[in-house]
């Protein structure tokens, strides 16, 4: 019997044990998970989940039953891997020796390096974030709060928009010119700015915050359960509010595996079939790879699609490492999503790959609903759709078929 | 082998059309069709174990997570 353990038990770690599960008969798996919980789904957590505050089990993701096969351990985060010797440490010293290992550890919230008052900045990655965020909007005699997000990119807006949905009076702090710039445009980036303020987001563009203090700070005066926070910007304005949510990127859990000499410059990096050396193979946000249905450059991408996908594949991986039949490389087409107050956002493909000049509104109204096509190489790399729930098949198509032709124009060039 | 669909969950994200395009469908409102045979939730009659692996990937790349398959 083989031993394959895998760190991380989110999406992606739990597709994975699965898919080794399924591929391989002689194999037992062990999934460590780092967060007291079970696995859970993430998305929820900036949308339907902090709205509702919702507890748990409504985001329970299931763990497909392997009986005595899959074994779980939850709660203690892997703090070490010892490469040569096949073996990952937890933080209470438990050892567990391998024969393959898969990395699932996924990304953490980025913290500004600012002056600040940490208690009441709130990330939100975790439900343990999630139901701290909860909790304060909960506290006090007002049910409506003034709430600083940090960061205009997909979580910040969602939870903007849900904040705002719930009666709070949210804005949003950002260096961009409009939200989520970078992966949709300054055409698309805008046209959500400006549903986002009909809908009662306020927003500060093209300013950074520079401090967050509170007024404990300044006048020696405790006021543990409702700081008045002051959030300073670097055009010297301030913005008074009752909590910041800080959501301005993230970044890869690998410092667990330092001095191991795998390439972990930006995430770890894998081959194209997620392989990274000595039995050693990584999946989802926190692995880089190439995906051959896009070209052959690694590439971290964040998107809950893809750790679905690369889980579900590398059990196929792991059977060939361990002999077993051989399998094609890791191709899959990239999909996200996102849902804010009632816009619905679909893109297929990698749009991030085109210039702000390579994109166009190729459907629809930019007032209404429309699909925004993203342009590299002259080849459409990616649609971004609002709305249009029912022309999905088609674009996903449309971006499958152009992708395909850009591989084939790559290739003879 | 049954599909449970939880219509509450439901979002119509739809990506389970492309997973298994047999099983889930779109209707003209983009809606999941299921929604026009049940409320809450959705149970299939028997299905063809053929179907199982289609019906495990839709499953798995559900965003609201609401599909689960019953044996």
């Amino acid at each position: 019997m083989k031993s394959v353990v895998v760190v991380g038990a989110s999406l992606s770690g739990v597709r994975a044990a699965d898919s080794i599960l399924k591929n391989n008969d002689d194999v037992e798996v062990t999934l460590i998970g780092g967060e007291a919980h079970p696995p859970y789904n993430r998305p929820p957590l900036s949308k339907e989940a902090l709205a509702l505050g919702v507890g748990l089990e409504s985001i329970k993701l299931k763990v497909p039953n392997h009986g005595r096969r899959l074994s779980t351990t939850y709660g203690k985060p892997v703090v070490k891997h010892e490469r040569l010797t096949k073996e990952v440490i937890l933080d209470d010293g438990t050892l567990f020796s391998y024969d393959c290992l898969v990395i699932a550890t996924g990304i953490r919230p980025r913290r500004l390096d600012i002056p600040r008052v940490d208690s009441v900045i709130y990330p939100l990655r975790t439900f343990d974030d999630m139901n701290r965020i909860v909790a304060r909007l909960t506290l006090g005699p007002s049910s409506s709060k003034r709430i600083v997000v940090l960061g205009a990119g997909f979580i910040g807006c969602e939870v903007a928009a849900t904040l705002t949905t719930l009666g709070h009076a949210v804005t949003v702090v950002a260096p961009e010119d409009v939200p989520m710039q970078k992966p949709l445009g300054r055409e698309l980036g805008g046209e959500i700015h400006r549903r986002h303020l009909e809908n009662g987001v306020t927003f500060m563009m093209n300013v950074r915050p520079i401090a967050v203090h509170t007024s404990k700070d300044q006048s020696g005066k405790t006021f543990v359960d409702q700081p008045d926070v002051e959030v300073i910007l670097s055009d010297a304005t301030s913005i008074y509010c009752d909590l910041v949510v800080e959501a301005v990127g993230s970044i890869p859990n690998t410092s667990f595996l330092d001095g191991t000499l795998f390439d972990l410059s930006d995430g770890i990096l894998v081959d194209d079939h997620l392989f990274a050396g000595d039995g050693v193979f990584a999946v989802g946000d926190v692995a880089r790879y190439p995906n051959l249905i896009v070209d052959e450059t690694p590439r971290r991408v964040e998107h809950w699609g893809l750790a679905v996908d690369s889980g579900r594949y590398v059990g196929k991986s792991v059977r060939s490492y361990f002999g077993g039949e051989a399998t094609e490389a890791f191709s899959t087409l990239p999909a996200f999503w996102s849902d804010q107050f009632d816009i619905r956002i679909q893109s297929f493909g990698l749009p991030g790959l085109a210039n702000d000049e390579a994109i166009s509104l190729i459907e629809g109204d930019v007032k209404g609903d429309c699909v925004f096509g993203y342009h590299s190489d002259d080849c459409l790399v990616g649609v971004v759709a609002v709305g249009m729930t029912k022309e999905h098949g088609r674009l996903r198509a449309m971006v499958e078929d152009s992708l395909s032709q850009r591989r084939d124009l790559l290739q003879s060039s | 082998m049954k599909l449970v669909v939880d219509l509450n969950k439901c979002a119509d994200h739809g990506q389970c059309v492309f997973a298994a395009p047999d099983v889930f469908e779109l209707d003209d409102r983009g809606e999941l069709s299921f929604r026009r045979l049940a409320k809450d939730i959705y149970v299939s009659g028997e299905l063809d174990e053929s179907l199982r692996n289609s019906i495990e990937e839709a499953a798995d790349i559900c965003p609201s997570q609401a599909i689960e398959i019953e044996d």
